[in-house]
C-alpha cells in the first residue's frame, strides 16, 4: 500500500515543482518514503472527522517541504487534488511553505526548528486529557543546528512525552552545504540518546524497516521516540540524487517526464 | 594582622553587598565564589592599568545575576575603588544589579540567560584568527543549559574546535523556581558536552586545588573547547541558605550577616 | 540588490582584514564570492540565529566589522534579544543583514513575509534601519555603513531589482530628492520606489506635479530633514512594503506629530487585514494598494 502510495506522491511532487519552477523538491524527494508509510499504514487522520480529538497529529517542521504533505492530504481525500497545480500562484490556497488554512495541516512552519516545540505542546495537553493518539513531527537535519529544537528535546525528555515521536530527514544535506561541514551531527544517534530519548537509527528508503520503527515507537512507553532516517535528498531524480542544486533547482521538463514515463 | 585571603575577601563583600542593599542572589554569588576565587587570583590574566590589552584573558560572566561577586572580585583587583561596592543597587549607582559593561573591568553585560557562551566563542573565534594566545572564560549557570542558544554555542564551538574558549558551569542543582533535576533534568551534564566535542572536566566546585588544576589543565589542551562542570552547593557558607531555593531571593538579615562574620572571625 | 551587496562587501573586505560575514545557513550561490577571498572570515552559523547574533557581538568587541546574513524573520524575530542586548546595548558594529524584506518571497507563505522587520528594529537603541531601493541606494547605504560603527540593519528586497538611478547617487544628506516638493508628494523607503516613480510619471504626463522622496536610512540623524519636508505645509504620502505598524509610515507620523503645525500624512503599506494572502509580490502589492494603481487612487481622491 505504501508502495503505491510512494509513486503518487512522486508524481505529484515532481509535477508540482516543475509546473511552478520552485525550489525544495530535494526534501521532499528525501522523505518521499517516510510520508508514503507515515499517511498510509501509521498515522490515524480522517477526512470526514479532521479534527476529530482522538485523531494523530501531524507537525512537518520542516515546512519548505510542503508540497508533499499536501499531494499526501489530496490523495487522502482532504482537498481535492485539482488545488495541487494552483501550488504557489497567485491567490493559491497552498503556499510555498506548509500552511495551517490548508485542510489537513495542523500547522505552519517555514521558519526552521518551530516545529517540535509545538508537538510537544500537543502532546502533553493529549496526555494530560487522556487522549491515546501520537504526536508526529517531521524535522530535517538541518534543524539540529536550531538551539530551539534542543529545548524541545530536554523538556521531553524529562517530562517522558512519550507519545511525542520525532522523524529526522537525515539526508546530510542543509541549505549551504552538507550537515557534516556545517555543524558536524555524528553520531546523532548517540546524541537523542544521551538526552533520554528512545531513539532509531534506520534507512528512510526502505518501507518495512520505516513500518516497523513506527510500530514500535508508538508502543514504547517512558520516554519520547525518534526515528533518525538516513535518506538521500532529491532520492529519484538522478542528477538531484545527492547534490544540493536538488535544494534550489526545479525539474526539468526532461526530468519530470522521466519520472512520469517511470510509472 | 594577616591579610584577608582573596576569597575571604570576596565572601565578606558579597554576603554585606546583598545585605546591606537587601537585595538578591546571594546564593549564586556563593555557589560560584570558590572558582571565581581561583579564576581571578591564579589563572587570568588580566590587568587593572591596562584593561583594554590586547593579550588579556576575556571572562564573561554569563549568569549576570551574580554581579556581586565580580563586582567584588574587580574592585579588589584594583579596578575602581572597593568603596564603589557600597553603592551596589542605590539609585543612580555604577553597579547595577545584572553585570554592566559600563563597570571598568567587565567585558559584557548580561542579565538574560544563555547569551554568554556565544559572545565569547565569537571573542575566542577573533583571537583566533589574530593568534592572540589568551582565554576566553565564560562562567554559566546550570539553568542556562536549558537554553537553546547555549546548545548552538556548544555545537559549534565543537564542531569548530575553538580551543581558546573555557566554559565553567556553576552546577549549583537550583534555578529560579526549583531543582534543576526538577525541572529540566541535566545529568549525564559532562557526556552531554562531551557528545558535542569538547573537552570536559567534572569536578568539586569549592576545591581550590581541583578548580586549578582542571582549569590549568584546560589551559593547555589544544584540540577542543572545555569545560568545567563545577558541582557546587548554592548559599555556600549561609547556614540557612545552603542548598536552598530561597537563597536565589533572600538577602542575608543583619543576624545572618553578624553571625557570618563572627564566624568567618574565628575560621580567620 | 543582494549579490551587489556582496560586491560591495568583497570591495570593501578587500582593504580591511577585520571585516567578518556570518551567516544562518542561507545565501547559496550569492555569499561565494566573499567566502572565496575571505575564508578565515566566513563562518556559517548553521541555523542558529541566536548564536549567530551573539557570536557577532564577541567579535565586534574584538575590534571586528561584523556582517550576518539570514532571511528578514530569522535575522530579526527569532533572534531579536540577542540583538538588544548584545549587539545594540553595547553598541556593537554589527550590521544585520536581511534578505527578503517585504515581500518579495510572497509564494512562500507568512512565516517568509518580512513585514514587521522596521517595526521591531528601528525601536531599539544606537540602531540604524537601512533599506535601498535599488543596488545604487545599495551603495549609497552600504558607503555610510561602512562609517557607521553602531548597530545597523540592512534590509534588502531579493534580486533582480530595475535600476532606477542612472548614476552614482550624490545626495549630501539621507534623503534623496527624485521629484520636487509640491502639494502632494510620495515619501518613500525601499524597493517599492519603483511604484512610486511610475505613479509620479503618470501624473507628470497629466501635467501634474507630485513630489518624490526616496528615504532609505530611518534613523535620528534623518529626522531633521524629513522634519524641514514635513514643515512645509503640504501633503505627504508614506509608501513602504512592510506592515503600517510601526514601520516607516509611523516614523514619519512621529516626526510630523512633533511639529507645531502637524503636517497630513497618509500611510501605504502592507495592510494588517489580508497580512497573510500569497502570491507573487506584484500581485500582493497591488492586493495591497502600494503598487502604481493604488497610489493613484489615493492621490485622486486628494485631487477631487
Ligand atoms: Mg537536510
Ligand atoms: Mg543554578
Amino acid at each position: 500500500m505504501s508502495e503505491l502510495f510512494a509513486k503518487k506522491l512522486l508524481e505529484d511532487v515532481v509535477r508540482m515543482t516543475s509546473e511552478a519552477k520552485t525550489s525544495h523538491v530535494g526534501g521532499c524527494l528525501s522523505c518521499l518514503d517516510i510520508i508514503s508509510v507515515l499517511f498510509t499504514e501509521v498515522i490515524n487522520i480522517d477526512k470526514k472527522n479532521p479534527n476529530s480529538k482522538n485523531r494523530d497529529r501531524f507537525i512537518l517542521s520542516k515546512g519548505h517541504t510542503a508540497a508533499i504533505i499536501y499531494s499526501a492530504l489530496a490523495n487522502k481525500g482532504f482537498f481535492s487534488r485539482k488545488w495541487l497545480s494552483t501550488f504557489i500562484q497567485d491567490g493559491t490556497k497552498l503556499p510555498g511553505h506548509i500552511d495551517h488554512k490548508v485542510p489537513g495541516v495542523e500547522f505552519s512552519t517555514g521558519s526552521l526548528g518551530h516545529g517540535l516545540s509545538v508537538g510537544l505542546g500537543m502532546a502533553l495537553s493529549m496526555r494530560y486529557n487522556n487522549i491515546k493518539s501520537n504526536v508526529y513531527v517531521l524535522v530535517s537535519d538541518g534543524e539540529m543546528n536550531t538551539g530551539s529544537t534542543w529545548e524541545a528535546i530536554m523538556f521531553a525528555a524529562h517530562h517522558k512525552v512519550d507519545n511525542l515521536i520525532c522523524i529526522v530527514d537525515k539526508n546530510k544535506i542543509q541549505s549551504f552545504g552538507e550537515t557534516k561541514d556545517i555543524i558536524n551531527l555524528d553520531p546523532l544517534y548517540e546524541k537523542w540518546e544521551t538526552y533520554g530519548w528512545n531513539t532509531y537509527d534506520i534507512d528512510g528508503h526502505n518501507h518495512s524497516e520505516i513500518k516497523k520503527a513506527f510500530i514500535d515507537s508508538k508502543k514504547y512507553s517512558k520516554k519520547p521516540s525518534v526515528i533518525i532516517c538516513n535518506t538521500i535528498k532529491g532520492k529519484g531524480i538522478k542528477d538531484f540524487e545527492g547534490r544540493l542544486i536538488s535544494h534550489y533547482r526545479p525539474p526539468s521538463e526532461d526530468q519530470l517526464n522521466d519520472i512520469l514515463k517511470g510509472i | 594582622m594577616v591579610s584577608k585571603s582573596f576569597g575571604r575577601i570576596l565572601l565578606e563583600d558579597v554576603v554585606r553587598m546583598t545585605n546591606v542593599s537587601q537585595t538578591s542572589h546571594v546564593g549564586g554569588c556563593l555557589s560560584c565564589l570558590d572558582i571565581v576565587n581561583v579564576l581571578f587570583n591564579n589563572v587570568i590574566n588580566i590587568d587593572s592599568k591596562k584593561p583594554k590589552s590586547k593579550n588579556r584573558d576575556r571572562f564573561i560572566l554569563s549568569k549576570g545575576h551574580t554581579s556581586a561577586v565580580i563586582y567584588s572580585a574587580l574592585a579588589n583587583k584594583g579596578f575602581f575603588p572597593v568603596k564603589w561596592l557600597r553603592t551596589f543597587f542605590e539609585n543612580g549607582t555604577k553597579l547595577p544589579g545584572h553585570i554592566d559593561h559600563k563597570v571598568p573591568g567587565v567585558e559584557f553585560s548580561t542579565g538574560s540567560l544563555g547569551h554568554g557562551l556565544s559572545v565569547g566563542l565569537g571573542m575566542a573565534m577573533s583571537m583566533r584568527n589574530k593568534k592572540i594566545k589568551s582565554k576566553v572564560y565564560v562562567l554559566l549557570s546550570d539553568g542556562e543549559m536549558n537554553s537553546g542558544s547555549t546548545v548552538e554555542a556548544i555545537m559549534f564551538a565543537g564542531h569548530h574546535k575553538i580551543n581558546n574558549l573555557i566554559c565553567i558551569v556553576d552546577k549549583n542543582q537550583f534555578q529560579a523556581l526549583g531543582k534543576t533535576d526538577d525541572i529540566i533534568n541535566l545529568n549525564p551534564l559532562s557526556k552531554k558536552w562531551e557528545s558535542f566535542g569538547w573537552n570536559a572536566y567534572d569536578i568539586d566546585g569549592h576545591n581550590t586545588s581541583e578548580i586549578k588544576t582542571a582549569l590549568l589543565s584546560a589551559k593547555k589542551n589544544s584540540q577542543k573547547p572545555s569545560v568545567l562542570v563545577c558541582n557546587t552547593v548554592k548559599g555556600k557558607g549561609l547556614k540557612d541558605f545552603e542548598g536552598r531555593l530561597m537563597s536565589h531571593y533572600r538577602p542575608p538579615s543583619d543576624d545572618q550577616l553578624n553571625d557570618f562574620m563572627e564566624g568567618l572571625e574565628l575560621i580567620r | 540588490m543582494r549579490n551587489s551587496f556582496v560586491e560591495n562587501l568583497v570591495k570593501y573586505a578587500s582593504k580591511k582584514k577585520n571585516v567578518y560575514l556570518l551567516t544562518g545557513d542561507l545565501g547559496f550561490s550569492v555569499l561565494e564570492p566573499f567566502i572565496k577571498k575571505n575564508p578565515k572570515n566566513f563562518f556559517n552559523m548553521g541555523v542558529a540565529e541566536q548564536n549567530m547574533m551573539g557570536v557577532s557581538s564577541g567579535l565586534a568587541l574584538e575590534g571586528n566589522k561584523v556582517f550576518t546574513y539570514s532571511i528578514s524573520n530569522f535575522a530579526t524575530s527569532r533572534c531579536h534579544e540577542q540583538i538588544r542586548n548584545d549587539i545594540c546595548y553595547h553598541d556593537l558594529d554589527v550590521t544585520v543583514v536581511a534578505v527578503g524584506g517585504g515581500l518579495p518571497y510572497g509564494t512562500h507563505g507568512y512565516t517568509h513575509h518580512g513585514i514587521e522587520d522596521i517595526t521591531i528594529t528601528r525601536c531599539l537603541p544606537n540602531m540604524t534601519v537601512y533599506v535601498p531601493a535599488d543596488r545604487l541606494e545599495l551603495e549609497f547605504c552600504f558607503n555610510k555603513i561602512i562609517k557607521n560603527t553602531s548597530p545597523k540593519y540592512l534590509r534588502l528586497a531579493k534580486g533582480g531589482e530595475p535600476d532606477l538611478y542612472k548614476k552614482k547617487i550624490s545626495a549630501s544628506g539621507n534623503v534623496i530628492c527624485h521629484k520636487k516638493l509640491s502639494e502632494i508628494n510620495i515619501l518613500s523607503c525601499g524597493s517599492i520606489l519603483v511604484e512610486a516613480i511610475d505613479c509620479c510619471d503618470f501624473y507628470k504626463e497629466k501635467g501634474i506635479n507630485v513630489g518624490l522622496f526616496s528615504c532609505p536610512i530611518i534613523s535620528e540623524e534623518t529626522k531633521p530633514e524629513i522634519k524641514k519636508l514635513l514643515s512645509k505645509g503640504k501633503t505627504f504620502i508614506t509608501l513602504e512594503e512592510h506592515k503600517k505598524i510601526g514601520g516607516f509610515g509611523s516614523y514619519v507620523s512621529e516626526i510630523s506629530v512633533s511639529l507645531e503645525e502637524p503636517a497630513r500624512v497618509i500611510s501605504c503599506g502592507v495592510l494588517s487585514d489580508g497580512y497573510d494572502l500569497v502570491g507573487n509580490q506584484k500581485y500582493l502589492r497591488s492586493l495591497h494598494g502600494i503598487d502604481k494603481e493604488g497610489l493613484v487612487k489615493v492621490i485622486n481622491k486628494l485631487l477631487k
